[in-house]
């Protein structure tokens, strides 16, 4: 007998035979298909679930971020007029009484935070406004003697320019108001002059300030922001202390 | 290439229908276990080699391509599912029994009725099982050495070995059924 002939033998009596097997393993094959099929099933649906709670995220996210833009867009008209109604050093006694008594050596921020806490309670009495400046007043005089929260000017010439008050207001005829136009133009310089720029922001910086808009919606109450070594810091503003107070 | 009938049936089990993967399997489990009994050393490892070879076809059905037979593909996945049976079950894939060839190859005879199915069964089973294995895949299976080699993870001059060897013991064990044959007829 031949090396072939013994593969020959075995290949055509073997190759093309049928055995029909146990009925037990299509049920176990069936079994595990079905539980192949629920789970991928289950994954499907995690799937889903998790495509659409990304997807209500991204549209928060979304909405959030266009209500924030909103929001900022509408501050600075909001914010003149707040700024018209603090604004008034003319009526305001402690502004008087302020030029009179302050000296250079008192001329700390904590006096000057006072005094606009006070300032905006007066104005809050409804008091008749009398305006403190003629239209034809050099616009940055204006602005060093109308801004509400002048931040960036040096406490010292804040009191050199109050003790002009009296003077100008024998001048100025009570009938002249102040030109909303120019406190708008005065604010927005304030705000081009902000040392922050909120691109500087981290992520979770912006996210904190948008959370907080969310929450106080008047708007930037509660500022967050951070430094370049990256410590967070919590800016509250002065009217959410007032309302608290 | 497969009928019509059984491209239609592939194509429902490619979407997962129940019924026509039931339908697949009663098509070709019959041929499919046959090929599982010869690698496998009993009933119970023939039958989890079926299902673990069914199981692939029906989860990895996007693998075939519709150019080949699908016949083929399903009795290469089956095979390869009897190798890494054997594999996990840390069966032996090169046998080490010594056959002396050259003496068993005298005993053959080429005469004799012992083309049974089942007597041919026996002797497959019987066989070492790096013997078996070699010798289903090129004997039957058609598969050369170095394809083999491959899937075996053994060099081509072993395969080489071990299907010389299965031959010899093959022949050894043919001599002695037909021995026993000629004495039956003989009283």
């Amino acid at each position: 007998m031949q090396e072939n002939d013994i593969d020959r033998i075995f290949s055509k009596e073997l190759s093309g035979k049928h055995t029909i097997p146990p009925a037990s393993v299509w049920q176990q094959i069936d079994t595990s298909l079905q539980h192949q099929r629920k789970e991928r099933k289950r994954r499907q649906i995690r799937w889903r679930v998790s495509g659409i709670a990304a997807s209500l995220l991204l549209t928060i996210g979304v909405a959030f971020h266009l209500f924030t833009i909103s929001d900022t867009a509408s501050t600075p008209e909001s914010s003149s007029l707040v700024s018209e109604s603090r604004t008034d050093p003319a009526t305001d006694p402690l502004v008087d009484r302020f030029s009179e008594s302050a000296s250079p050596s008192e001329s700390s921020t904590a006096v000057s935070e006072d005094n606009r806490l006070a300032r905006t309670k007066e104005t809050v009495s409804d008091k008749p406004r009398i305006p403190t400046t003629s239209p034809t007043e050099n616009t940055s005089k204006t602005a060093t003697t109308v801004t509400p929260f002048p931040k960036a000017q040096p406490a010292l010439a804040f009191q050199n320019n109050l003790s002009e008050i009296p003077e100008r207001r024998q001048r100025i005829p009570a009938s002249v108001t102040i030109p909303t136009s120019t406190l708008h133009r005065v604010e927005s310089e304030e705000e081009n002059t902000e040392p922050r720029n909120q691109d500087d922001d981290n992520l979770i910086v912006s996210v904190l300030n948008v959370l907080s808009r969310s929450i106080v919606p008047e708007g930037k109450e509660v500022q967050f922001s951070n430094d370049e070594e990256g410590t967070i810091s919590i800016g509250i503003s002065k009217n959410l202390v007032r309302q608290k107070l | 290439m497969e009928p019509n009938n059984v491209l239609h049936i592939w194509k429902k089990c490619r979407s997962g229908d129940p019924q026509a993967q039931a339908e697949l399997y009663h098509l070709f489990a019959p041929k499919m276990y046959t090929l599982c009994l010869r690698y496998a050393s009993d009933g119970e490892e023939a039958n989890d080699m079926l299902q673990n070879g069914f199981i692939r076809v029906f989860t990895k059905s996007d693998r075939f391509s519709g150019r080949g037979s699908l016949e083929g593909w399903i009795r290469r996945i089956m095979v390869n599912t009897a190798i890494e049976s054997l594999r996990r079950n840390k069966r032996e894939l090169i046998s080490t029994d010594e056959l002396n060839g050259s003496e068993m190859a005298q005993l053959v005879s080429s005469d004799g009725d012992l083309t049974e199915y089942n007597d041919l069964m026996l002797l497959i089973k019987s066989l070492p099982i790096g013997y078996r294995t070699v010798f289903n895949l090129y004997a039957i299976e058609g598969y050369n050495h170095q394809e083999i080699a491959d899937m075996l993870n053994i060099s081509e001059g072993n395969s080489k070995s071990q299907l010389s060897r299965a031959r010899s013991w093959l022949r050894e064990r043919l001599k002695k059924i037909e021995e026993i044959e000629t004495c039956k007829k003989m009283i």
